[in-house]
C-alpha cells in the first residue's frame, strides 16, 4: 500500500494528475455506495461529485490511520445519507405486499444479479432504503444508525425488518415472475 | 416444498437476505460518466483560483483605482483639493480585511442555527438536540478562539457575508461530528467548520454565471473641474460667458449597454458602450440688424454695455458668427436675412431692436468603459465599488441659435478633440430580482482626464455625476 500512501501525499499536495489517480482507482466502487443510497442516477452522480469535492478538501486531514477506503466511504455515505434525510419527511408507509408469508426459492437467489438488487432497494422508502443500506451491507450497528439518523434503537431495529420483508417479497415477486418469463 | 425445508427458509431468511444483498452490493463496482470527474476537475480548478485570487484582489482594486486616479492628476497636470477625497474613495477597498471577521462569525452562526433548525424539524429526541447544540457550540467556540492562520484568513475572506450555508453541507460536518468524536479533534472540527463555508463558496462558485449584459441610464449633471478659460472683455470677440460663468449646463440623459465579466465571485471586469453628451447654454446673444449688415451683441438690446462685434468690418461680408464660449470657438454660420421678419430695421444698429437667441452647445461621445467592479457585499441585496478608465470618441458636434425651442442657425465648435479619455469612480446597490435578473443604481462620478478642446486656450475639463439605472441579464 506503499504506492497508495505516496498517491495520498501528492493528493494532499493537490497534484491535480494524483487526484485524477485516486478518482480513476475509487470511483467505481463509491459510485456504488452511491448508487444503493439514491433514488437514481442522477442523484448517486451528485452524490459522488460532491462526495468527492469533499474528499480532495479534507485529504489533509486523513492521517492514515484506520482504512483510507473506509474514510472515504464514510464522507460518501455521509452526503447520501443527506441526500435521504430530506425526503424522509416525505415517506409513506409502503403497501403490505400480498406475498406475505411466502418463503423464497434457492434458485432465485442466483437468478438474482446486482441491478435487480439495487432496483428493489431502490424501491424501498427513504428511511428503510437508509437503515438496510446501513445495517445489511455497509455493516453499521443499530446504535450507530440510531445516531446518524437521529432516531432510537427500537425504531431502527423495526425499520430494518420491515425493509428485509419488503425485500423478500420482492425477491419472492421476482422469483414468481421469473418463472413465467421462464416457462 | 416440504414443511422442514419451509420452517428453515424461515429461520434464515433475515441473514439470507442480508448476505444476499451484501454479497451481490457490497464490492459492487460501476465506472461512473466521464462528465462526473470533468465537473470535480472544474471545481477543484476553480477553489485553487479563488485562494490564489484572494491575495491578488484586494491590492489590485486598489492599484487600479490609484492608476485611475494618478492618471487623471497627471493629465490635468494639478493636485486639487479634490485629490484628498480621491484617496478616501480607495479606503474601503482596503478596510477590507476588517470586515470579514464578522462575516466569519456570522456564517458560522448560521452553520449553528441552521442546524438547530434542521434538528428540531425532523423530531430528534430532547437529549440528541442538547447534543447536537452542545456540538454546534463548540465549533463556534472552536473556531474564534483558534489562531487566524493564513489559510483561515483567506477563508474568512472567502466566506459570504451572511449567506445561508445549505443544509446540507451543515449536516455533513455534523454527521462526521457526530461520527467520529475521537477521529477529529476539537481543532479539527472547528477546520471542518470553515470548510463547510469555503465549500459552499465553491457550490456556488460552480453555479454563477460568468456573463451579465444589460442596460443602464442616467441624468447627467455636470461641473467643471479646472477650465482656463479666459473672459476677457476687451477680447474683440463676443465672449459669451463672464468670469461669474452665466452659463448653464443642460442635465441630459446617458445611457447605454454594459458587458460584464466575472472573474470570480466578487470581482469583476466590465465594458461596453455609452452615449453621452457634454451640453451647455452659454448664454443669450442678441442680433441686430443695421441694412444688410447684422451684428450681435451679448445682451441683444443693450448695446451699450454689451460688446458688438461686427466680423465682417474691414472684411469682406462674412456671414459666421464667432463667439468664445468654454467650450471653444463657436462657428455659427448665420442664414441670409436671419431675424429680419422679426426685427424693424433701420440704418442705425444702436436703435434697431434685436431679437435674443439661445445659443446651445453640444457635443456627444460614443464612450468605452473599462471598469473594475468589486463587490463589498454580495448578497441578493448587494453593494459594490467600481472604478476605471473610459475612452471616448467624439461622435457629434453641434451649436445653435435657439428662439422658442425653433433652431434659428447651426454651427459647430472648433478645435474639438476626436478622442479623450476620462476616469470613472462609483459605488452601486444591486437587487436581484431572479438568479438572472438584476436592477442596479450606480452613482458614478466621470472626471474629464485631458481637455475636450486642443486648442490650448480653452482647457475644458469638466466632470460629470451621473446616476445610472439598469437592469442586466446574467448567463
Amino acid at each position: 500500500m506503499e504506492n497508495l500512501d505516496q498517491l495520498i501525499n501528492d493528493c494532499k499536495a493537490g497534484k491535480r494528475t494524483a487526484q485524477a489517480q485516486l478518482y480513476e482507482l475509487f470511483a467505481p466502487k463509491l459510485f456504488g455506495v452511491c448508487l444503493r443510497y439514491s433514488r437514481d442516477e442522477t442523484e448517486a452522480e451528485d452524490t459522488l461529485h460532491e462526495g468527492f469535492i469533499t474528499i480532495f478538501n479534507k485529504i489533509g486531514q486523513f492521517s492514515f490511520k484506520g482504512s483510507f477506503e473506509g474514510w472515504m466511504k464514510r464522507i460518501v455515505v455521509n452526503i447520501s445519507l443527506e441526500k435521504c434525510r430530506t425526503r424522509f419527511r416525505m415517506t409513506t408507509v409502503e403497501d403490505i405486499s400480498i406475498y406475505e408469508s411466502s418463503s423464497i426459492n434457492e434458485d432465485v437467489y442466483a437468478e438474482l444479479n446486482a441491478n435487480h438488487l439495487l432496483g428493489m432497494i431502490r424501491s424501498l422508502s427513504p428511511r428503510y432504503q437508509a437503515v438496510f443500506n446501513l445495517y445489511a451491507i455497509d455493516g453499521y450497528t443499530h446504535k450507530e444508525i440510531a445516531e446518524i439518523l437521529g432516531i432510537d434503537e427500537g425504531t431502527s431495529k423495526s425499520n430494518l425488518s420491515r425493509a428485509r420483508k419488503i425485500l423478500q417479497d420482492k425477491i419472492i415477486e421476482f422469483g414468481y415472475i421469473g418463472k413465467e418469463y421462464a416457462e | 416444498m416440504s414443511l422442514d425445508i419451509l420452517e428453515k427458509n424461515m429461520q434464515n431468511s433475515e441473514n439470507k437476505i442480508d448476505g444476499l444483498f451484501r454479497d451481490k452490493l457490497h464490492d459492487h463496482k460501476v465506472v461512473p460518466p466521464p462528465a462526473v470527474w470533468d465537473n470535480i476537475a472544474g471545481a477543484l480548478d476553480g477553489t485553487k483560483r479563488k485562494k490564489r485570487m484572494v491575495f491578488v484582489w484586494g491590492i489590485s482594486l486598489a492599484a487600479s483605482l490609484l492608476l485611475a486616479f494618478l492618471a487623471g492628476w497627471y493629465f490635468s497636470g494639478q493636485i486639487s483639493p479634490r485629490g484628498a477625497m480621491q484617496s478616501e474613495q480607495i479606503t474601503p477597498a482596503s478596510n477590507n480585511p476588517v470586515q470579514p471577521a464578522t462575516a466569519q462569525q456570522s456564517s458560522v452562526r448560521s452553520i449553528a442555527s441552521n442546524e438547530s433548525e434542521k434538528i428540531s424539524a425532523s423530531a430528534y429526541s430532547v437529549s440528541n438536540k442538547e447534543r447536537s447544540s452542545k456540538i454546534a457550540s463548540s465549533t463556534t467556540a472552536g473556531s474564534t478562539s483558534i489562531a487566524p492562520s493564513r489559510e483561515n484568513f483567506l477563508i474568512r475572506l472567502l466566506s459570504p457575508l451572511t449567506t445561508s450555508v445549505k443544509s446540507n453541507h451543515a449536516n455533513d460536518f455534523r454527521l462526521i461530528a457526530m461520527n467520529d468524536d475521537s477521529f477529529f479533534s476539537e481543532a479539527d472540527r472547528a477546520i471542518i467548520a470553515s470548510n463547510v463555508g469555503s465549500k459552499e463558496e465553491l457550490v456556488k462558485s460552480e453555479n454563477h454565471s460568468k456573463w451579465s449584459v444589460g442596460v443602464q441610464a442616467s441624468p447627467v449633471y455636470r461641473f467643471d473641474q479646472a477650465s482656463s478659460f479666459n473672459a476677457d472683455n476687451s477680447d474683440p470677440m463676443l465672449t459669451l460667458e463672464s468670469a461669474g460663468g452665466s452659463s448653464k449646463y443642460i442635465t441630459n440623459v446617458a445611457g447605454g449597454v454594459k458587458v460584464e465579466y466575472n472573474t470570480g465571485s466578487r470581482l469583476s471586469v466590465q465594458s461596453g458602450v455609452n452615449y453621452g453628451e457634454v451640453a451647455q447654454n452659454p448664454g443669450r446673444v442678441g442680433v441686430s440688424f443695421v441694412g444688410q449688415d447684422w451684428f450681435y451683441n451679448k445682451t441683444g438690446t443693450d448695446d451699450s454695455k454689451g460688446l458688438v462685434s461686427t466680423p465682417n468690418e474691414g472684411n469682406s461680408l462674412s456671414n459666421n458668427m464667432i463667439l468664445k464660449t468654454q467650450m471653444g470657438l463657436a462657428n455659427i454660420e448665420m442664414p441670409e436675412g436671419v431675424g429680419l421678419a422679426a426685427v424693424n430695421v433701420t440704418n442705425n444698429y444702436t436703435s434697431a431692436v434685436a431679437r435674443n437667441y439661445d445659443m446651445e452647445q453640444q457635443a456627444g461621445y460614443l464612450e468605452i468603459p473599462l471598469l473594475v467592479r468589486y463587490k463589498i457585499i454580495d448578497k441578493r441585496l448587494g453593494f459594490l465599488l467600481l472604478g476605471g478608465l473610459n475612452t471616448n470618441f467624439l461622435m457629434s458636434n453641434n451649436v445653435s441659435l435657439v428662439d422658442n425651442n425653433q433652431v434659428i442657425a447651426n454651427g459647430k465648435i472648433e478645435g474639438l478633440n476626436p478622442l479623450t479619455f476620462s476616469s470613472s469612480v462609483g459605488m452601486g446597490i444591486n437587487y436581484a430580482i431572479t438568479n438572472r435578473f438584476n436592477l442596479s443604481v450606480e452613482p458614478t462620478m466621470k472626471i474629464q482626464l485631458n481637455s475636450l478642446n486642443k486648442q490650448t486656450s480653452y482647457n475644458s475639463k469638466p466632470y460629470t455625476v451621473g446616476i445610472f439605472t439598469g437592469v442586466s441579464y446574467q448567463f
